[in-house]
């Protein structure tokens, strides 16, 4: 062992390693033979050697490996005398590795790649296509026809099959054939945007992984994934999200004028308005400490939305709507509505005016409102009009008045004096004018009326426009019948003719398909009552009431009475560690969604 | 002791152990050097590639994926390398090198490109463990291959493994010769009786595997207590043959510590091999199913 001479290294057979197979003998712990195996396995160690025939004598040829030249020679029939057993020769280690390799290649090759089934032998098997498995939100419709659902090159065979490797086989236009959005569904947020023109159309597949098993969410993505574009790109939004505007989100002035500072500030606590009645001291005292006694807090999400104007501001505000009455018809006097109706100035000419007049009190005695419906229409261009300007009028009392007015003559008051609806009222002159007394908040004709007068001011043309935006100015006062003007005159001084109607509406939530708020689950945090305040913070000194009492011609830029919400209160539960901060927390990146009719026909039955 | 050698098997440089005069060992770091730049240099563009494309909401695991197929290639060349050892391909030993710079390569293209260290899909995750194993079973032959060459040096000699039957074979042949003799001359049976009842057991085939492996000397020990518990029951003679026979089993300890030893060395590739095969298959599979259905 301490030497190479040791072993006789000269003396024996060189070994090579890349044989196949190996002698049993040795495999026994005996010592092998000189020969060894031959190539194909078979032991050539049966004899000592092969005897050579020279001439006539047969030679002994065994090597001094062996022990050289026997002494015995070989028999006379040219056998070698030394003989053993045939030995087993079995494979060299690389010959066993080089099975190992090919019986786990084999193994994988017919029960992984190729089909089980004996019916369809040369399949594929489904484990060796399985992805993963797939979210239960797709796992059910594709279930009829497997891969082919969504993956169309499943459905070829063969060397198509293989063939179809070398085509685009992107799996996303497989997913519009059910998703829809309210935009482009490839673009980039469903949308175009002016200043990314870089920004076009992408993959679905690329943000939204399937096959990552049945509980994945596949619509929620990782922040990092909305940093791909983003200019400012992060993964912390308490360190990194860029600060809320400081008007957020009040940017927009809502259709009422409500000052929430003042209501909270000087009249939920002023003793006057508390002594009007116990109902409004009560009132008044809770609205003072509890949002929710506006604002109904159940059911909310995006906003909040204030209860009914009946069950809030009534309490206080509805002796403002009832209040006064609206002259409309006069004799001898051109009312603001008379002015609106007949196109005709107050400071026009005197004669024309009389004379206008009383053919209108003729055409009123003989035709009733169908007289008033003639001028309606062809002041404002619309009949039915008529009919919600003077709904409710008898046309009896119509022609009773027409009469009276021709005649120059009185006429007994048919309704008692502040009772809502039509009447008639004397006036200084003791003759009698046609009245209307509003109901209620929103009375429908005392509405109409300033529908109608603001459709007049915009569309009409002078001098009919200057009167009836004279009349609008009239009827949206403060101090005028029924007070609309108080609380909407700033959103019907701003709607175009076609947005009168929302105009007097409360607006829909802020239509804003990129960022998402519920209000629901904050509600469930803070104590409804009073934590409001905790994002919602009042700004006394913000000049919110300029915006609506603004003079025409002269607006003001809105300023809200809330302060914006600032990121920081946010970021008091969003932030690693309580509550989750991820972008799509506040953020939707496609627009509206919705599936396609059909969609379960997918598969190609649709 | 043993725990020593291992860790300084294990800090060891390859062949780091052998003296080296000065210009040598500044010509191995310099190797060294160009190996880990060479390594930086291949991985660290596809990485930085594969990245800026996944930041870019594009295919940066095409990238990744395409590179662990020429690497998983050049990797299986090694062993095609081994079997043409005549053609000029270059020393096996840069081979080796490039073949463990190559392979911590695509570990680590590996990581980026699957993501999850568990894949979902049946066929990924026979794909994932087959990579595994690879991995693991490399790993275990480099510190196989950077330990147990230092163990052989210490046992001393050297010896093919395929002759060690044949060694084994002679030596017991030279221990049964000296018993018989032994018994021809002295004409007592003690030294024939004990050969019998014990020597004759440890000639037959290697023993004492597991304590070679470690690192044990079980093997020396049992000849020392065998030799020892016999001795005094010898005449001079005898004692002569038992110290022939003593030097003929401590010989045979070598031969016992090098099969051990070199076995390792050969069987690790029991599971490199299959498997770095059935990476490769599974490999071009993958990528077919990833463009039939992906891409």
């Amino acid at each position: 062992m301490k030497s190479e001479r040791s072993f006789r290294h000269e003396k024996i057979v060189y070994e090579r390693p890349s044989d196949r197979y190996r002698c049993g003998r040795a495999l026994l712990w005996r010592k092998p033979c000189w020969q060894g195996p031959d190539p194909a396995g078979a032991c050539q160690g049966q004899s000592d050697c092969a005897p050579a025939r020279i001439g006539d004598r047969w030679e002994c040829r065994r090597p001094k490996v062996a022990g050289g030249k026997c002494s015995e020679g070989p028999k006379p029939d040219g056998r070698c005398p030394h003989t053993h057993p045939p030995c087993v020769p079995r494979p060299a280690l690389r010959r066993w590795r080089g099975r190992a390799a090919s019986l786990a290649l084999l193994v994988v090759v017919l029960v992984f790649l190729i089909g089980v089934d004996p019916a369809v032998p040369w399949a594929v098997n489904p484990a060796a296509l399985d992805a993963g498995e797939l979210a239960s939100s797709h796992a059910g419709f594709t279930r009829e026809h497997g891969c082919g659902t969504c993956h169309a090159s499943h459905r070829a065979e063969g060397l198509a099959w293989v063939a179809s490797a070398f085509r685009a086989n992107d799996p996303s236009g497989k997913c519009v054939d059910c998703h829809d959005f309210a935009g482009p569904p490839a673009l980039v947020h469903n949308a175009t945007f002016a200043d990314r023109a870089d920004v076009g159309t992408i993959s679905c597949v690329r943000c939204h992984s399937e096959h990552k098993g049945a509980a994945a969410r596949l619509s929620q993505v990782p922040d990092h994934v909305c940093g791909n574009c983003h200019r400012r790109s992060f993964d912390n939004f308490a360190a990194a999200h860029p600060p809320f505007d400081e008007r957020y989100p009040y940017r927009r002035p809502g259709r009422i004028y409500f000052d929430h500072v003042r209501h909270a500030e000087k009249h939920f606590v002023d003793p006057k308005v508390r002594a009007r009645s116990r109902a409004v001291a009560e009132f008044a005292a809770e609205a003072k400490a509890k949002c929710t006694v506006c604002h109904e807090v159940q059911g909310a999400t995006r906003e909040v939305a204030p209860r009914p104007y009946e069950k809030i501001c009534g309490t206080c505000h509805d002796r403002d709507v009832v209040n006064g009455e609206l002259n409309v018809l006069e004799p001898g006097q051109l009312t603001v509505m008379a002015s609106l109706l007949l196109g005709m100035e107050k400071d026009g000419d005197e004669e024309a005016n009389a004379k206008r007049l009383a053919e209108l009190w003729q055409a009123v005695a003989r035709d009733g409102g169908r007289a008033l419906a003639a001028l309606v229409a062809e002041a404002a261009g619309r009949k039915p009009a008529a009919e919600e300007l003077f709904r409710g009028l008898a046309t009896q009392l119509l022609r009773d008045l027409g009469s009276a007015w021709g005649a120059k003559r009185g006429l007994q008051a048919g309704a008692k004096e502040g009772s809502p609806g039509w009447g008639v009222r004397d006036n200084a002159e003791g003759r009698p004018a046609l009245v209307y007394v509003p109901a209620a908040h929103g009375d429908p004709v005392l509405k109409a009326w300033i529908d109608f007068a603001a459709a007049a001011a915009r569309g009409a043309e002078d001098p009919r426009r200057a009167i009836a935006a004279d009349a609008l100015e009239q009827l949206l006062d403060k101090d005028a019948v029924g007070a609309c003007g108080k609380c909407h005159g700033a959103a019907l001084r701003a709607a175009s003719p076609l947005e009168f109607e929302r105009a007097w509406k409360r607006p829909p939530a802020s239509a804003a398909p990129h960022s998402r708020f519920s209000h629901a689950p904050h509600l469930e945090l803070l104590d409804p009552d009073a934590g409001c305040g905790k994002c919602h913070e009042l700004k006394a000194d913000s000049g919110y009431a300029k915006y609506f009492s603004a003079k025409p011609g002269k607006p003001q830029p809105y300023q809200s009475n809330f302060a914006g919400i600032r990121k920081e209160v946010c970021v008091e539960c969003h932030q690693k560690g309580r509550v989750d901060s991820a972008c799509q927390v506040c953020h939707a990146y496609h627009l509206p969604h919705r599936f396609k009719l059909g969609f379960r026909m997918k598969g190609g039955r649709s | 002791m043993r725990s020593k050698t291992l860790i300084r098997a294990l800090l060891a440089l390859p062949a780091a152990h052998l003296p080296r005069p000065g210009r040598e060992s500044a010509r191995a770091g310099f190797v060294a050097g160009l190996y880990l730049a060479g390594t930086l240099a291949l991985w660290l563009p596809v990485a930085a590639a594969a990245w800026y494309l996944e930041r870019r909401l594009g295919t940066g695991e095409l990238v990744t994926g395409y590179a662990l197929l020429v690497f998983t290639f050049v990797l299986a060349a090694f062993n095609l390398r081994k079997r043409l050892p005549a053609l000029p391909l270059g020393s096996a030993r840069a081979w080796k090198r490039a073949h463990l710079a190559i392979g911590a390569i695509a570990t680590a293209l590996y990581v980026q490109h699957a993501g999850s260290p568990y894949p979902m899909g049946r066929y990924e995750q026979l794909l994932a463990l087959v990579f595994c194993a690879v991995v693991v079973s490399g790993l275990l032959g480099d510190f196989l291959q950077r330990l147990l060459p230092r163990r052989l040096t210490d046992v001393g000699g050297e010896v093919i493994f395929e002759r060690i039957p044949a060694e084994i074979a002679t030596l017991r042949e030279q221990a049964e010769a000296l018993v018989l003799a032994s018994v021809r001359e002295a004409g007592s049976g003690a030294l024939s009786q004990y050969y019998v009842e014990s020597l004759d057991w440890y000639f037959r085939r290697p023993r004492f595997l597991l304590s070679h492996l470690t690192g044990g000397n079980r093997g020396g020990r049992w000849i020392r207590d065998q030799i020892s518990a016999l001795r005094r029951y010898l005449d001079e003679r005898e004692g002569r043959a038992l110290d022939q026979i003593e030097a003929l089993a401590l010989r045979k300890n070598q031969l016992d510590a090098h099969y051990v030893l070199q076995g390792a060395l050969k069987l690790w590739l029991f599971v490199h091999v299959p498997a770095g095969m059935l990476l490769v298959a599974l490999a071009c599979w993958h990528l077919l199913v990833l463009h039939i259905y992906a891409l």
